[in-house]
């Protein structure tokens, strides 16, 4: 979907449908139950006059809604000349880009995204055999990428973590055998540039597993494709402070720097299920008190994260390898996840990871 | 971009080590522009024996290190020796706070920006600071991960060797 100049002269004002399970009117919101909150989320960005030929490209939120997210409203204006929401095949990533041809002053645009969310809990009781995965979906999410390969390295790692568990086991043990591995094996490093690469190959021939959140859940997902479990990072942002008493593992306000990667698998019988091994390290390390991985304190959020998310978390997608149509740089400028501001002007590339000379703010609001 | 593994490889632990270990058996094709805007290209050095550096702002060994650097341009340069810092996906503004806040002379060697991080990736880097050696002849002939020290007696000898090659 592209609007060109003449539907947008300087002040492009704009929302894009949402497909929802149900109507999106002004009493939804008061339909959601108690377990629902409700948040808006203003991305902004402010490209300074100096560029010429600028595109940019944002993340939007996931494509569906789910049980645990939904997205009411996408807002957005600036003055670009040209707008775009892509969508990639596999809906597993949407963005809208935004070019301006010729920057005279500031090249202003943001987007307001208002969302719904529930936590997300799993306690593993209900066993339906009914719930399974058609195979085109299961190929897709157990294929490897160029950041997370289901050979080698990653193949033999597998086979040495699941050596440790009955051949007989399902999919569920074998999740929580990787699951328990890459918290027991990984750190988070506190001077990882954003939240990391995941580069999962570089990681086990280093073994180097220090990162932060796209680190550390990719390799997560790496290993469980291997394993021929369904996963995927998904990419997001926290949006508001945690209620769990983890003073780490929540934002609020200004959200520019809160961008997080979490990760989920799919057991058959039970459907996609959520953890986050990332945030059991970011707790082991940031959390006060020189936290061991025995401290009830690490223990708690481990046995959580295994089936369950709070979310006071935004979900963006499932992007790999991810093309940002348009670009001058063709296939070669390809990004391993979409997760910050993209831009590029004649000059090149912008800086994703410095917010206050790309410019962009990003900040967050509860609304009920 | 995609974001960059900064190494924090122990000082103990690195050395020179075959460019070939990267899978890289050619000096990739290195055409930039410096931070005032002028061409850059690599291959206009040949003859002399380069030490290209590639570095960032954020990036803690990259900082320390960046002076050594700047002490081995120094240390060679009578001797057909020249370094190339090439900086990683950075704007100007960023570079010339960085020089300012610590007091660093640009032009005391030559800088220049892969602001798409593209070089960086034909480079086959897999992690920054990572510095490279090309010989006489123009091709690229290791590598060495982490912080450089221009005194390191472990960094002086390779360099010394490519200098008295013809």
């Amino acid at each position: 979907m592209v609007f060109n100049r003449r539907s947008f002269i300087k002040s492009a004002l704009g929302g894009i449908a949402i497909p929802t399970f149900y109507p999106l009117s002004s009493s939804f919101a008061q339909s959601l139950d108690e377990e629902w909150k409700t948040y808006q989320i203003k991305t902004e960005i402010n490209i300074e006059g100096k560029e010429h030929s600028i595109q940019g490209w944002l993340p939007l939120t996931l494509t569906q809604n789910t049980d645990y997210f939904r997205t009411l409203a996408i807002n957005y204006s600036g003055n670009t000349d040209k707008i775009a929401i892509i969508q990639t095949p596999h809906n597993d990533l949407r963005m809208i880009s935004v070019n301006w041809d010729k920057n005279s002053g500031v090249g202003h645009f943001e987007v307001i995204t208002t969302v719904a969310t529930r936590d997300r809990k799993n306690t593993f009781e209900k066993f339906n055999p009914e719930i399974k995965l058609a195979k085109a979906e299961s190929n897709y999410w157990t294929r490897g990428t160029q950041m997370l390969p289901t050979d080698g390295i990653v193949r033999q790692k597998v086979k040495e973590i699941l050596s440790t568990i009955p051949v007989s086991s399902n999919d569920l043990e074998k999740a929580k055998a990787i699951y328990n591995w890459v918290v027991d094996n990984t750190r988070r490093e506190a001077s990882t540039r954003g939240c990391g690469v995941g580069d999962v190959k570089y990681m086990l021939e280093t073994n180097n597993m220090g990162g932060k959140c796209a680190d550390i859940n990719a390799i997560f997902v790496a290993l469980a494709r291997t394993a021929k479990i369904p996963s995927r990072d998904v990419y997001g942002i926290r949006i508001d402070n945690s209620a769990r008493g983890y003073k780490s593992l929540g934002k609020s306000d200004d959200i520019t720097k809160a961008q997080h990667c979490r990760a989920e698998f799919f057991a058959n019988g039970y459907g996609w299920i959520a953890v986050d091994p990332a945030d059991v390290r970011k707790v082991i390390l940031e959390e006060p008190g020189n936290l061991t991985i025995n401290d009830p304190k690490v223990t708690s959020i481990r046995d959580y994260l295994f089936g369950n998310w709070e979310m006071n978390w935004m979900a963006y997608n499932y992007g790999h390898d991810v093309n940002l149509r348009g670009s001058s740089l063709g296939a070669i400028g390809n990004i391993p996840f979409l997760m910050y501001p993209q831009a590029e002007s004649n000059s090149g590339r912008f800086d994703s990871l410095d917010p206050a000379n790309f410019k962009y703010q990003i900040t967050s609001k509860r609304l009920s | 971009m995609g974001v960059i593994l900064c190494s924090h490889l122990s000082l103990a632990n690195a050395q020179w080590l075959p460019a070939s270990k990267l899978g890289l058996t050619k000096t990739p094709v290195t055409n930039l522009v410096d931070l005032q805007g002028k061409i850059f290209r690599l291959e206009q050095y040949r003859g002399q024996v380069l030490f290209v550096n590639f570095w960032a702002t954020w990036c803690e060994p990259c900082r320390d290190e960046f002076k050594e650097v700047i002490e081995l341009q120094k240390k060679y340069q009578h001797q057909n020796f020249v370094v190339i810092a090439i900086n990683l996906a950075e704007s100007p503004n960023k570079i010339n706070e960085f020089f300012q806040i610590n007091q660093i002379d640009p032009k005391s060697l030559i800088v220049v920006s892969d602001r798409n991080g593209i070089t960086y990736k034909t480079w086959k880097g897999r992690g920054i600071p990572i510095s490279f050696l090309i010989n006489k002849k123009g091709i690229v002939d290791s590598y060495w991960l982490g912080e450089i020290t221009a005194s390191r007696s472990e960094i002086l000898p390779h360099i010394d060797d490519l200098l008295h090659s013809p």
